[in-house]
């Protein structure tokens, strides 16, 4: 749609527009409170008796009347302000309003970025008031409404946001600001969107008249037609009184439809009941909570208005009533109650839980609710987990003749970005501080990155509340995207954001550090540190774990010397490992062991729990069974798996490292030239040690090398030694390292199958206990000093006095 | 002096959409008044037993007693129920009658209103002017 075309829809909306023009809304605004205090004041000033005043009383009659002429006049002058602005038109006031201060070479982003809400636009993306008026100031490229076109959406209308991104999209100078500070057209398009409609609502909120408004307001007198319900008042809770219901019925304000489709099937006059299912139980409460809030307000079918939402509070009735017969008649009284009413709907929370925890007394909860459902007006809106509806209630065919089932879906991102703006809201209003646009959408990014195990919403919510008392408490009032990455590092401890000059010191470092401590194996090293910096730097998919690597080589070349030095490099801590056997999980049963089923909880699952985040070390990948292999296969795409509750369990902040010694023959073959990666994997597939699906998902497949260089070897028993003189120098004993030893300790200590594994073991076997001994028979004492030396094939005990 | 531009804009509007839209206000008022005390509903069981309370006759036709007792409260619940009611719709009758009464005053006062505002505009600039004499 062009400039003319535009005008086409100027007419009904004319005087809204030069009123805004000459007087802005925000002027107007702050005038009418000053015109409303002066009026005051005179008023005050008339009540003072006559005869103090004299001949001034005249004077102050004149200017009482001209304050209250100006006052009325600005309510009259926005009266009809807000008629335009509510009048229905397909091109929005407030993009007529820019352009119909256009002349015909302005530029049309300058006055956008000069319109109250263009500005606010700005700030919500983080901008400065100087950032806008130096790019205003160095701006080249004009765009004048003859050029400008509006990108249209799909119902033809012309909104505030669609002529801010058809800004973006015809002026480069504007997206190429946008970019520079790091904003996508995307993130320009949420805001424009965000501000646009918060505006609309704060004007909506303020028209209390319209009748949408004044039928909020809860009437008198209807509760007289209606029942008691005495004992569902104490085993159950009324939705929109019930303190531990306050704060639910929020999170569908934003996206009505599940609520809208629980409102029809409720409104049925005959047989109106519902079987809510979701993954996660809150979002059913929820959106019962918000069909309460709803009723309360008013603004239901009319079959529904008046009704009263109880929430049977299955947990005590069961408590107080541990004998069947005794539960029986008192679940039936309840169930009678409710239905006499004539205006209660009965909420059964989780549905398949109460029939199974019931069936222990004897009692058959479905058949007391059929019949209830036969033979009276009882409406029961009864919720369910997915799982426990398919094994307990999906069967029960002839009662699921009185249900009609709803599945509801957890909010997606956009969704979630969408209501927690409005939440921001609220807080802003709350707590005097403000967040950016890229604030928020980090918020929920981190949610469901970070801390995805329950609900994204509440994760995001429960961000949002921690983060306002932690920036206030610097002393600021601005919230961006770093303030949320820097919460984000403090609560997982892993690195975000931008990256710090002292950090990105120790990424380049980082392959230098590790090589230090992995001796021999530079290509692995180099191969593994060049997949973490990606990690690092935001490339990696962020629904995936932060890393997956297959180490492949023979024994004890430093593949979980490796895991150790990414755990202590990127969590800080060598601690930071889970380490699982895989060999251990080679059975048919093994997953169940693994995730848990319905009656255990698993042993692998509630570790990750615990962990949160670091290495996950997968000794001996290739000997799990096949079951596994496939969980794994899932775990390394999504970034997560569902246990055996049900429960999701997320993987995406851990760095998964399966080890395999698979062709540790190939390696014996190949003495003293480098093994090629495809060699490997064709030699894992061949023999049918891993799937290539599988293989295909990992990061990269990293090949370890035997250890053959002697200098590698001599390095090796240097760092090992190094270990026992720092122990040793506890206990007060001092060991000096000679070349002798060293040289020992390759001979004894490797070979080409096991690697360099032996050191270890030959420094325990040997070294430690001779030193033990030597302290047992009193040879040895603290502050004395040590070498070892070696006679014919033996090592012994040098003493320096 | 752009401020005066408003004007004509502003009288076409005031006796054109600004009317219409302040009598629909009008009648919302009174939809709103009807839904706030339940004029309807309250109609429609005036004559019930107050909040369903009601006492069982009894499955015996000659436990007298029984029956003639439970009459009695049935009979009190009804009582009570219509005089509750009663009272809420005497309220109600009343708000609506005045809003009834009064939209009319009200239109008027609109269709006055921008004269009013002129003529106590100039009147009180007037006052002012001959005061500094």
């Amino acid at each position: 749609m062009n400039y003319y075309k535009l005008q086409e829809y100027k007419k009904d909306v004319y005087p809204g527009i030069i009123l805004d023009e000459i007087l802005s809304y925000r002027f107007r605004k702050v005038m009418r409170k000053i015109l409303l205090l002066l009026t005051c004041v005179s008023i005050i000033a008339l009540l003072i008796p006559s005869q103090f005043l004299g001949s001034h009383l005249f004077l102050l009659r004149a200017v009482f009347m001209l304050f209250l002429c100006m006052y009325v006049g600005l309510i009259l002058l926005e009266a009809m302000y807000r008629s335009c602005y509510f009048k229905k038109n397909k091109v929005d006031i407030r993009v007529l309003r820019i352009l119909n201060t256009s002349k015909k070479n302005n530029d049309l982003t300058t006055l956008f970025l000069n319109h109250e809400l263009g500005q606010y636009v700005m700030y919500r993306l983080g901008y400065a008031q100087s950032d806008i008026m130096d790019f205003l100031n160095t701006k080249k490229d004009i765009v004048t409404r003859h050029e400008f076109e509006i990108i249209e959406n799909d119902d033809n209308e012309v909104s505030f946001a669609e002529f801010g991104y058809s800004l973006a999209h015809f002026d480069s100078d504007l997206s190429q600001f946008l970019r520079t500070h790091g904003v996508t057209v995307g993130d320009f398009k949420q805001t424009l969107e965000w501000v646009a409609r918060m505006d609309q609502a704060i004007k909506e909120q303020e028209r209390w008249w319209t009748l949408d408004n004044l039928l909020r307001i809860p009437s008198i007198g209807k509760s007289l037609a209606f029942g008691q319900v005495y004992n569902l008042e104490r085993f159950g809770h009324n939705i929109v009184r019930d303190t531990a219901y306050v704060q639910l019925g929020e999170k569908w304000r934003t996206y009505k439809t599940s609520v809208r489709k629980l409102e029809a099937v409720l409104s049925k006059s005959v047989g109106g009941n519902i079987l809510l299912t979701a993954d996660a139980a809150y979002l059913t409460l929820d959106a019962i909570a918000s069909l309460g809030k709803e009723i309360m307000q008013g603004t239901v079918l009319s079959n529904l208005e008046n009704k009263r939402i109880y929430v049977l509070d299955v947990n005590i009735l069961i408590s107080s009533y541990g004998e069947k017969s005794e539960f029986e008649t008192m679940f039936q009284t309840v169930l009678h109650e409710a239905a006499y009413a004539g205006n209660v709907i009965l909420a059964i929370p989780n549905f398949g839980d109460f029939v199974q925890n019931t069936h222990s007394l004897g009692v058959d909860v479905k058949d007391i609710i059929r019949e209830a459902l036969q033979s009276s007006r009882l409406q029961v809106i009864a919720t369910a987990s997915e799982r426990s509806f398919h094994e307990v209630l999906e069967t029960d065919l002839d009662l699921m003749t009185h249900f009609e089932k709803l599945q509801l879906n957890e909010f997606d991102s956009y969704q979630a970005i969408s209501i927690l703006q409005q939440e921001v809201l609220y807080a802003e209003n709350r707590e005097h501080v403000f967040f950016t646009y890229q604030a928020v959408k980090r918020i929920v990014e981190s949610a469901d990155r970070y801390f995805a195990e329950t609900s994204l919403l509440d994760k995001s919510v429960d961000i949002l509340n921690e983060i306002i008392p932690v920036v206030k408490q610097q002393g600021e009032f601005v919230i961006t995207q770093e303030h949320v990455d820097a919460l984000v590092t403090s609560k997982t401890g892993i690195s975000l954001g931008k990256i710090s000059r002292d950090e990105s010191k120790k990424l380049s470092n980082i392959a230098a550090e590790m090589k230090a401590r992995v001796i021999g194996q530079d290509s692995a090293v180099e191969a593994v540190c060049e997949a973490m910096l990606r990690a690092r730097t935001g490339l990696a998919n962020p629904k995936r774990p932060l890393a997956s690597f297959l180490f492949v080589g023979p024994t004890g070349v430093g593949k979980t010397e490796t895991a150790k030095a990414l755990a202590a490099l990127f969590f800080k801590d060598e601690e930071n490992m889970l380490r699982s056997d895989m060999s251990e999980y080679s059975d048919a049963e093994a997953v169940p062991r693994m995730i848990g089923d319905a009656g255990h909880v698993g042993v692998f699952a509630s570790k990750v729990r615990q962990q949160g985040h670091g290495v996950l070390l997968l000794d001996e990948f290739e000997k799990a069974s096949p079951d596994v292999h496939d969980l794994f296969l899932q775990i390394i795409d999504e970034g997560f798996f569902t246990d055996g509750r049900g429960e999701k369990v997320m993987m995406r902040n851990f760095i998964i490292i399966a080890t395999s010694n698979a062709g540790s023959d190939l390696f014996a073959l190949h003495v003293g030239t480098p093994v090629h990666k495809q060699e490997i994997v064709d030699h894992i597939i061949s023999k049918h040690l891993l799937r290539s699906e599988l293989l295909n998902r990992f990061d990269d497949v990293i090949v370890f090398e035997s250890l053959l260089a002697h200098d590698t070897l001599l390095s090796i028993a240097h760092i090992s030694v190094s270990k026992l003189v720092e122990r040793l120098d506890r206990r007060g004993i001092t060991l000096k390292e000679t070349s002798e030893l060293l040289q020992y300790l390759v001979k004894v200590g490797t070979n080409p199958v096991f690697g360099a594994r032996e050191i270890n073991r030959v420094i325990t076997r040997e070294l430690e206990s001779k030193i033990a001994q030597a302290l047992v028979l009193g040879d040895l004492f603290e502050g004395d000093t040590i070498s070892f030396v070696v006679s014919s094939g033996e090592i012994e005990i040098q003493k320096y006095s | 002096m752009k401020f005066f531009m408003i004007a004509p804009y502003y009288l076409y509007w005031h006796y054109t959409r600004g009317l219409t839209e302040l009598s629909k206000n009008l009648l919302n008022f009174i939809v709103f008044e009807l839904h706030f005390f339940s004029i309807k509903e309250l109609l429609l069981t005036l004559f019930s037993p107050f909040q369903r309370l009601k006492e069982n006759y009894g499955n015996s036709i000659v436990d007298f007693e029984n029956i003639a007792s439970a009459l009695v409260v049935n009979v009190i619940m009804r009582v009570v129920g219509f005089v509750v009611r009663s009272l809420i719709l005497l309220v109600g009758f009343f708000a609506i009658m005045g809003t009834i009464f009064f939209a009319p005053i009200l239109l008027i006062l609109w269709i006055l209103l921008p004269f009013v505002l002129l003529i106590f505009l100039v009147g009180a600039v007037w006052a002012y002017l001959t005061y500094q004499i």
